[in-house]
């Protein structure tokens, strides 16, 4: 990507004209760039989860994804959530089950949850933990944000596991 | 809950509209240019505000981090003003120590500590009301009684909302809250009861409520490159590169403050994203000066630990007789140790400031923000 070009990215459904270097991450783009700071800064090594947003329908760590390789994929932030029916179910499931303590990391949660919910709609527990694993909660909300999963998906609350 | 953006009075002495946009405030400016009152909402306490509508406005005083007190110190408050909690609306309060005590989160203090404060001045705001209702009314005071937003007049049976009566009530002088009746503990409808997280709505739509998330018109962003060990001191730093970066403005060599909890010292990066901060850091390539350092280690701790436990012990507490109940069992031997541990929240420390010549306003998340604002002010040299 040559200095001084201008990359157009999709963020929920609207293109954006970014004057930014290609190796910026797509988080510093979305957060001081276009002011959606809804998308969090946990570690910046894709090792928590709290960045996670949809590219492409897929969950993906936005802290190492180089802004000047999205081409022309569309990405979907927590912002634009609400407008994925597998998102507002879960955005309703969270409230509903209080899956949130402080929240930081809640935005990735959710950005995990529902890019699971949306490829499989009725997961299992190994569905929900391998979609889920990445994310992490300091607050350790993971039984909360499990039961937020499974109502969301309509699935009975029950959960067999010790944690 | 009510959602509806008020306008805060010149009581509260808070810039709303920058306020509400970011986390903790930890700071408050100290010039008085807070919005006007605009008539309302009336500042009744410094806990309590209620508009003509009925909107009650409560603070929350101590540091959200997690552990729900947004939600469940403004409880207290409330059950006491006797208020429907579904009108409530919660802000967090400004750093003062005056009109709120202390304001810190740990230790699972917060609760304990303000059980009894924050009922009083729930009920400070009931007797407010109560005494606008009676000066109106040109009764005594001891003939009304509350019920859920309502002053009641039980001879005559007259009503008035709080919202009728807010205009009045902000007129009077708070009561000694010592001399306040409280609410028998069966009479709670708030207090005890499941209420749900107050952010939870704002979290699940990725609003701005984090103090990283604050945004000041035209602000810059700094990276402050710290020393990698406690004393470490900087032999020197070329900043060349650094300074033709992309997006970077400035990027400086910071003395120490001196005081052990001030700024240490170290290198200062300036730019117009935080990404190009970060990307122009990986260009420094610093000299520190570990000399200092080197008592400050894990490996020369864990010796110093070995050597005072050769030591006799201080006898703290004894109780019983260990040794002789322990004649004749079989010994297990086993160390442990344990690291420093770092609370390592998700969200990593940060900081926003607005500093002019006579004020600074910070947004940080800390468990701490007194000690913070207390150190800011003596560093920039502005009167706490």
């Amino acid at each position: 990507m040559p200095e001084g070009a201008v990359i157009t990215v999709n963020i929920n459904g609207k293109e954006h004209q970014l004057n930014v270097p290609g190796d910026m991450p797509l988080l510093w783009a979305l957060r001081d760039e276009l002011d959606l700071k809804g998308t969090k800064f946990g570690c910046g090594i894709a090792m928590c989860g709290a960045c996670t947003v949809h590219i492409d329908g897929e969950a993906q760590r936005s802290c190492i994804m180089p802004v000047g390789s999205l081409g022309k994929a569309k990405v979907v932030t927590i912002e634009g959530l609400d407008k994925l029916a597998a998102g507002k179910a879960l955005q309703a499931a969270w409230l509903e089950h209080e899956a949130m303590q402080c929240g930081y990391c809640q935005a990735g949660q959710l950005m995990s949850a529902s890019a699971l919910l949306t490829h499989t709609p009725k997961p299992t527990d190994d569905d929900i933990d391998g979609a889920m694993e990445g994310n992490l909660c300091r607050c350790a909300t993971y039984q909360r944000i499990r039961a937020a999963i499974k109502a969301a998906a309509g699935l009975p609350l029950t959960d067999g596991r010790e944690v | 809950m009510n959602d509806v953006s008020l306008n805060l009075s010149r009581r509260w002495v808070l810039k709303a509209g920058v306020a509400l946009s970011g986390g903790l405030m930890l700071g408050i400016t100290y010039d008085a240019d807070a919005q006007q009152n605009t008539g309302q909402v009336q500042t009744l306490t410094d806990y309590v505000a209620i508009a003509p509508d009925g909107a009650v406005t409560l603070m929350a005083k101590n540091p959200e981090i997690g552990q729900g007190v947004k939600t469940s110190l403004p409880m207290m408050i409330a059950e006491e003003i006797d208020v429907d909690w579904e009108k409530v609306h919660i802000e967090l309060a400004p750093i003062d120590s005056k009109r709120y005590g202390s304001q810190s989160a740990g230790g699972s203090t917060s609760t304990p500590t303000n059980w009894m404060p924050l009922r009083k001045a729930g009920a400070a705001a009931r007797w407010m009301l109560i005494e606008a209702a009676a000066q109106r009314q040109g009764a005594p005071h001891s003939e009304f009684s509350t019920a859920t937003g309502r002053v009641l007049h039980g001879p005559t049976g007259k009503a008035y909302t709080y919202g009728d009566l807010t205009v009045e009530a902000a007129k009077l002088t708070p009561p000694n809250p010592d001399t306040l009746v409280l609410k028998d503990a069966k009479d709670f409808r708030i207090i005890g009861k499941d209420h749900k997280n107050v952010d939870a709505p704002a979290i699940v739509k990725g609003e701005p409520i984090f103090g990283i998330d604050t945004v000041v018109p035209g602000m810059k962003y700094a990276i402050y490159v710290r020393p990698p060990a406690f004393g470490a001191t900087l032999k020197g730093c070329d900043l060349t590169a650094v300074r033709k970066a992309k997006g970077v403005t400035d990027a400086f060599i910071l003395e120490a403050a001196g005081d052990m909890h001030a700024l240490k010292p170290g290198i200062a990066i300036i730019a117009t994203s935080w990404w190009y901060a970060k990307a122009a850091r990986d260009l420094l390539q610093p000299d520190w000066d570990l000399t200092a350092a080197l008592p400050h280690s894990s490996d020369v701790y864990r010796q110093q630990a070995a050597e005072l436990l050769k030591g006799t012990g201080e006898i703290v507490v004894k109780t019983g007789d260990g040794a002789d109940a322990l004649q004749g069992g079989s010994t297990i031997t086993a160390d442990y140790e344990v690291p420093f541990l770092a609370h390592v929240p998700m969200e990593p420390q940060n900081c926003t400031a607005h500093v002019t010549v006579d004020s600074a306003e910070i947004w940080a998340p800390t468990q701490n923000p007194g000690a913070g604002a207390g150190l800011v002010a003596k560093t920039l040299g502005l009167l706490p």
